[in-house]
């Protein structure tokens, strides 16, 4: 946290190894956060993309209330909703073969290195609506605390635990309907 | 419970683990190319906003009150044997920090005695004498906290004593309820407090911080848990502690502290259970004033 509060006042006075350091330290996670929102997952690194060209913008004028992480977590979380609902025009246009979640990497090598558990958790979480996946991911994988996710969304914190709750509920019974086949 | 941890398990380890995502050195030079350009022409677009700008630097301090039934956090007696080092299990202090940042609340109860001391530092010397009077110590408390957006103190307390004293806390005021008088004392600012927040930082510093830090194995008899147990003095605050760690969670599950370096002695605070939570709900916050009850603001 006091290591961010540094890159981010390095980056305000326009050092561009800060703008470098903060990418190289959030890039990995934050793909995985796109890559789990998007339905689209060629659209991941465009998402990262254009959330880094506009943090980017906002040098000298950036101000940081909570962590680092969490703030860029929720911007790719924004950008891969709009993306998503682009997508749904999209199919509802003339791609209605499109499946819920299409991975960018396919083709027999990939398929077989993933576990079947993988792909039924893959099944699962689309069937999640968006914001309760949104959800699970902010605070599974950006860490974000509920009170966080909540403020940044403009919501309470009940709407936020209850859409946690019933998105993990949601996975346990696709999940155990999917074991059960 | 069971259920939504092996949901959150198999999340975090077999969905988001093995989430297949872009990399290489393209991607990185493409993202961070346009990104630092983009930073350059905002950079000439607004060549005052990058200049260090020291002198508007205002560091806020936030004075903190020190309250009584609230400095706590834990622990306690019931039926536990020492069986000394009699579990294979090692206890690792990073696993206890980890599994504590995994949680932003925390419910407790135990058995507290604050200190006349502690009091006078939190409250309004009338509102003491309220609480004080036909009250002994040490009491019967539960109390139900979350943690600061740092983490680093609660920011919503709700205190609970067994002879039905009721206290709730946020950054802007304190309520107390004290049933006796069917008064509720309402004080400007935070006196109900944990501090320092039981967050993974706070026991790695209590541990450089401490002397004799000791860790022993043993059994809770009760309910079959291992168990580690850390015992620690901080000689500056004349303060001991007994902190039990149940080693399958690795989270601490009993409490207690003294006001001397001996561990000697009824404990200050006696906390005999510990469950933490990811969060709890606005309403366990409020305070709902008894009908007929009589408000007094200080």
């Amino acid at each position: 946290m006091l290591k961010d509060k540094l890159l981010i006042r390095r980056f305000n006075r326009g050092e561009s190894d800060a703008l470098r350091r903060i990418y190289e330290k959030y890039r990995d996670d934050l793909l995985k956060v796109a890559a789990a929102l998007l339905n689209d997952r060629s659209d991941v690194e465009d998402v990262l993309h254009d959330v880094f060209v506009s943090f980017a913008q906002t040098v000298g004028n950036f101000q940081l209330s909570g962590s680092l992480k969490g703030y860029l977590s929720i911007c790719i979380a924004n950008l891969a909703r709009d993306k998503n609902r682009g997508t749904q025009r999209q199919r509802t246009v003339g791609l209605n073969n499109a499946g819920p979640i299409r991975s960018g990497i396919t083709g027999p090598e990939h398929s077989a290195m993933r576990s079947e558990l993988s792909q039924q958790l893959d099944y699962a979480m689309a069937q999640l609506a968006y914001e309760q996946r949104e959800t699970i991911i902010l605070h599974l994988q950006s860490k974000m605390r509920f009170r966080q996710i909540a403020k940044s969304k403009g919501i309470s914190v009940n709407t936020v635990l209850s859409r946690y709750r019933y998105g993990l509920g949601k996975l346990r019974s696709i999940l155990d309907g999917e074991f059960k086949k | 419970m069971r259920y939504t941890e092996n949901i959150k398990r198999l999340v975090r380890k077999s969905y988001l683990k093995n989430l297949h995502v872009p990399a290489g050195a393209e991607m990185d030079e493409r993202i961070l190319g346009d990104a630092l350009t983009a930073m350059e022409d905002s950079k000439k677009a607004r060549p005052a906003l990058v200049r260090p700008n020291f002198g508007r630097t205002i560091m806020k301090k936030k004075i903190i009150k020190l309250a009584t039934a609230a400095v706590i956090i834990v622990a306690v007696v019931l039926s536990v044997s020492i069986l000394s080092n009699s579990t294979s299990t090692v206890w690792a202090i990073e696993d206890t920090a980890e599994a504590l940042d995994q949680f932003d609340a925390v419910y407790v109860y135990g058995v507290a005695a604050p200190s006349l001391e502690a009091l006078e530092q939190g409250f309004d010397k009338e509102i003491i004498g309220a609480l004080l009077k036909d009250r002994t110590m040490p009491i019967e408390v539960e109390f139900w906290a979350r943690a600061n957006e740092e983490r680093t103190q609660s920011g919503n307390i709700r205190i609970e004593t067994s002879d039905g004293l009721v206290g709730t806390a946020d950054d802007t005021k304190t309520y107390i309820y004290e049933p006796n008088s069917n008064t509720v004392y309402v004080q400007q600012g935070c006196h109900i407090m944990i501090e320092p927040w039981l967050s993974g930082d706070f026991l790695l510093k209590l541990k450089e911080f401490t002397e004799d830090w000791q860790v022993t194995y043993g059994k809770d008899s009760a309910k079959g848990k291992d168990l580690a147990f850390i015992t620690c003095t901080a000689p500056s605050l004349s303060h001991s502690m007994w902190i039990a760690i149940d080693l399958e969670t690795n989270l601490p599950v009993r409490y207690k502290i003294w006001h001397n370096t001996k561990r000697k002695g009824i404990p200050a605070y006696d906390m005999q259970r510990i469950i933490f939570f990811e969060e709890l709900p606005d309403e366990r916050f409020q305070l709902q004033i008894p009908e007929g009850a009589k408000v007094v603001e200080y």
